[in-house]
Parts: structure tokens; sequence; C-alpha cells
């Protein structure tokens, strides 16, 4: 290899631009992944209330129809802390759970995400069947902590991510601007430009490639520790398990994304002192 | 004893007759700046040597520059190895450099790889170069420069630089060499090598251009002079043939 930008200031650099890229869209990936259960969760939820007047068996006899109804995941009687929680997320005050008086609630968890017209009237007509007087109402709002995620949150990540490639760019370019000597010497023995611009950019792809798999290695290593020391009880098993499809093209694509960057960077900077070497005048 | 000429082993070198360094009326300045050559005509057959001379400033290196096809013409034309450089493409502009040894006033190296590398860089670029690490061997031992091959270009001495880059320009037997100022500070038996190379290099079908302040002892060719920008041919040969028993 005529040229090699394998030096140590500018691998650690690299690493640390890429790792930064890294954590930054694993980190969106991941509330957007929170923000996507959420609006599923929503989506595949109901809240019954048992319309009064009815005794506590009628709470009962609600739960077992609708636990038992196709579809459905679970079915279970909401508490007061669960019901204050809801209706302050809904109301926007702050609602204490010893004020408030029996709801006679039930919180339904559909396997999927359930069709908003249809399920409440099956609810409905099993409960009929069964007995028992009830309203039928969606999940209520998404937490808006979990769905916090969604566009601006993309946007602030893509954003920041192609701030840090574009400082591995400049990085790359910097770097051919330094070897500035070989590509006028390469000039002036006729090596051709093209040549000379993919010798450089294969230099920059090489050490970006290497740095990206560095970092990637480094995250997979860290990362445990971190949630670990975050308080999580987490395995390396169970970290791997839990990579969403998106997190594993992230990190697979994150080296060679580093390294098509670089190699632009090296080429655009080995490019501008070719040039100046070429024609003097 | 002489020291054995490095290049004498194969002379299939330029094969055509036809002039390998042809400036028609080549005017070259540089950027905005005034015309530092005016309308400079020259011929140059494979295997002469020309001696362009002049004061400092006088536009020698310009014409190197213009013949190394670094700095193309304002006016007039400039044609090497029977191609008209400005039609010439940037591939092909590229080859015709391959053939061209350049040996810079104040060479550059790559200061932190050795010596060895540095001159070895032409056949590297080149890869239908014939030449290998053996003949850049040999071309440093006969410059006296065998101790050094494995030294950091960054740590050589300035004479010593000016031997690396003639050494550099020459490994890949070129077709046309350039020489500027190539004498300047190597010492008196480098001085004599030097020479010999150049003639070695001429006589193997070569057009050697050098570059020089004055008359150079020993080294056989036309003369030429630059005044107020013109390129002339000297009245009188300051050449004179080298002594064999140096």
């Amino acid at each position: 290899m005529l040229v090699s930008f394998l030096r140590p200031w500018l691998f650690v650099s690299l690493a640390i631009l890429i790792a930064a890229a890294l954590a930054v869209a694993l980190g969106v990936s991941g509330l957007n992944a929170r923000a996507a259960d959420e609006r599923a969760r929503v989506a595949s939820a109901f809240t019954v209330r048992v319309l009064p007047p009815a005794p506590e068996e009628t709470l009962e006899k609600a739960v077992a129809a609708l636990a038992s109804a196709p579809g459905v995941q679970s079915a279970r009687p909401m508490d007061a802390t669960r019901a204050a929680q809801l209706l302050s997320r809904w109301g926007g005050g702050q609602i204490n759970a010893a004020d408030l008086p029996s709801l006679r609630l039930i919180e339904v968890r559909l396997a999927a995400a359930g069709d908003p017209v249809r399920t409440p009237t099956l609810l409905t007509e099993r409960l009929r069947t069964a007995g028992v007087a009830a309203e039928i109402y969606g999940a209520g709002p998404a937490d808006p902590g979990r769905t916090a995620s969604s566009r601006m949150v993309l946007l602030a990540g893509a954003a920041v991510c192609a701030a840090l490639l574009l400082a591995l760019w400049f990085a790359a370019g910097a770097a051919a601007r330094a070897d500035r000597v070989r590509a006028i010497l390469w000039s002036d023995l006729g090596a051709g430009r093209s040549a000379t611009l993919a010798a450089y950019g294969r230099a920059g792809s090489e050490v970006a490639f290497l740095a990206g798999a560095t970092a990637v290695i480094l995250a997979v290593l860290v990362a445990p520790g971190v949630r670990m020391a975050a308080g999580e009880t987490i395995s390396f098993g169970s970290m791997i398990a839990s990579l969403s499809p998106w997190d594993v093209l992230i990190v697979l694509v994150t080296p060679l994304a580093a390294a098509a960057t670089a190699a632009l960077g090296a080429r655009a900077g080995a490019a501008s002192t070719f040039d100046q070497a070429d024609r003097l005048g | 004893m002489q020291s054995p000429l490095p290049l004498l082993v194969d002379a299939a070198i330029a094969p055509d007759r036809l002039a390998a360094v042809r400036l028609e009326g080549a005017t070259a300045g540089y950027d905005a700046g005034p015309d530092i050559l005016i309308g400079a005509t020259m011929d140059l057959k494979p295997g002469a040597i020309a001696l362009i001379t002049g004061p400092s400033g006088a536009g020698k290196s310009t014409l190197l520059h213009l013949v190394r096809t670094a700095l193309a013409p304002r006016e007039g034309r400039v044609t090497l190895l029977g191609s008209d450089v400005a039609r010439l493409p940037d591939a092909s502009r590229a080859g015709i450099r391959r053939r061209i040894g350049y040996a810079a006033q104040e060479p550059l190296f790559l200061d932190d790889e050795t010596l060895f590398d540095n001159v070895a860089l032409p056949l590297n670029i080149d890869p239908t170069s014939r030449q290998t690490g053996q003949d850049v061997m040999d071309l440093l031992a006969f410059l006296g420069l065998t101790r050094d091959t494995s030294r950091p270009a960054g740590a050589l001495s300035a004479g010593q630089r000016k031997l690396a880059a003639l050494a550099r320009a020459l490994v890949a037997r070129p077709d046309i060499v350039l020489a500027d100022d190539p004498l300047a500070g190597v010492g008196a038996d480098a001085e004599t090598k030097v020479v010999r190379l150049l003639t070695e290099l001429s006589r193997l079908g070569a057009a050697v251009i050098v570059a020089a302040s004055g008359p150079i002892s020993g080294l056989n060719g036309d003369v030429w002079r630059i005044r107020d920008g013109r390129l002339e041919r000297a009245p009188e040969s300051v050449l004179k043939p080298l002594d064999p028993a140096r």
C-alpha cells in the first residue's frame, strides 16, 4: 500500500467520532422503538368501565368474560394508583389515588392492535352476554415520556449523526492534506489523478473501517457495563437479544458508512493538493 | 578504477528520432503575473543534452516546469515525445510525465520514509516499469548513498537530498531528464558522478536538459541562455568533454 493513514492520532480521533455517532444512532433507535411500543400498547389496549350500580362480583364476572374473549391477551382490574396515574395524564392535573372512589375499571390488552370501532363493539356484546353493563374506552393518551422520540428526536439524531460524519469527512480530508508531499510527488512522477485519488480514498476507508469496527466492538463490550452501572440487571446475551433489527443494521452499517465517508473526505483532500501540484500557474 | 555506471545494462530507450522536446514560441508565467519566459523555441532530439544557463530568476526553472507539463504555455506550443501536451487528456499527460525524470532545485521527499522507498517511488507508481529494487540499489551505490538507503529521507543532508532527487529522476530510465541545478551542494566527487550519469542517460537515448547558473565541466551538449525572458543559443560552447581521468 503506497498510502496509509494508519496513524494513532487519526485512528483514535475517528474511533471517537464513530463511537459517538453509533451511540446517538442506537439511542435514537432505542427511543423510537420505545415510542413504537407505546403506540402499539395504546392501539391494543382498552379500558372497560363497569357501570354502577354493580356489586364487586359483577366486576369479577366482567374480567372473566373479557379474559376469555377471542383476541384478548389479558384483562385485569385497574387499581387506584394506576387509575390516578392515567387520569392525571388525561386531565393534566395531579390526582391523588386515595381521593378516588371505586371506579370499577378493567384494563384490557389485546394480542394485536385492535380495530378502534369494531373491537369495542365486540367487547360490549361479550359483556352484555355475561350480563354486565359497561362502557368501553380507548387506553387513553400515550405516555409522552415514552413517545417523545418521534419526529423531532429522529431529526435531531440524524442531524447529530450527519454532523459527526461531516467531522469524519473533514478529519480524513485533513489527513490527506497533511500528506500533501506524497500527492505532489505522485503528480510530478506521472501518477494519474484518478489513481492518486483512489489510493487516498482507500487509505481513508481503511483507517475509518478499522476505527469503526473498533468503535462497534467497544460499544458492544461497554454498553452492558453502562446499563448495569445504571442499575439494570442485564447479561451480555440478553443485551444482544434485546437489539432490534434496526440496531443490528446500525451496528453493521456504521463501519461501512464511516469507511465510505472517510474515503470521500480523503479523496477531496488529496484532490485539492494534486490539482495544485498538477498545474503551477 | 572507476565505478561501473548503473544504467549501462539496458539501452532500449526512445527508439524514435523525433524531437523529444520541442518548444515553439512558448511563453509562460505564473498565475496572473508577468511572462517569465517569452517565445521560447527549442528542439531537442533524443540523446541530446541542453544546458540552460542564466542568472537566478532568469526563468530556467520555469522552462523546466513548462517541459515537465506542470505549467501550461500562455502562448506557443510544447511538444514532448511527439505529442502536443496542450491537446493531451489528463491521463495521457500523466503518461508523458512518467517518461520524464525531474530533479528539482529543492526536491521534496517523504521525509518519514526511507531513502530507498523515496527513490523507488517512480517504480511503484508505474506498474509497467521494468526496473527493480536492485536498480535502485545500484544507482544509490554509484552515488555513494549505499549506507543511507535505510535512513529516513528527512535525515539526509542537503547534498544527499540533491543526489537522491537525481537518483529518483533517473531510476525509471526516463526519455526526458530535467535537472534543476543538480550540482549545487553535492561536493566535487559527486559532481563528476552526476555528470557521468547525465551523460550516460543521454547516451542511452534520453534528452537531457540541465539548468544551472553557469557552465558545467564535462557535460557535452548545447548551451542555451535565458536573457530578459528569452531563450537563445549561447554563441560559444562552454562545455568541455568529460575528463576520463575523473
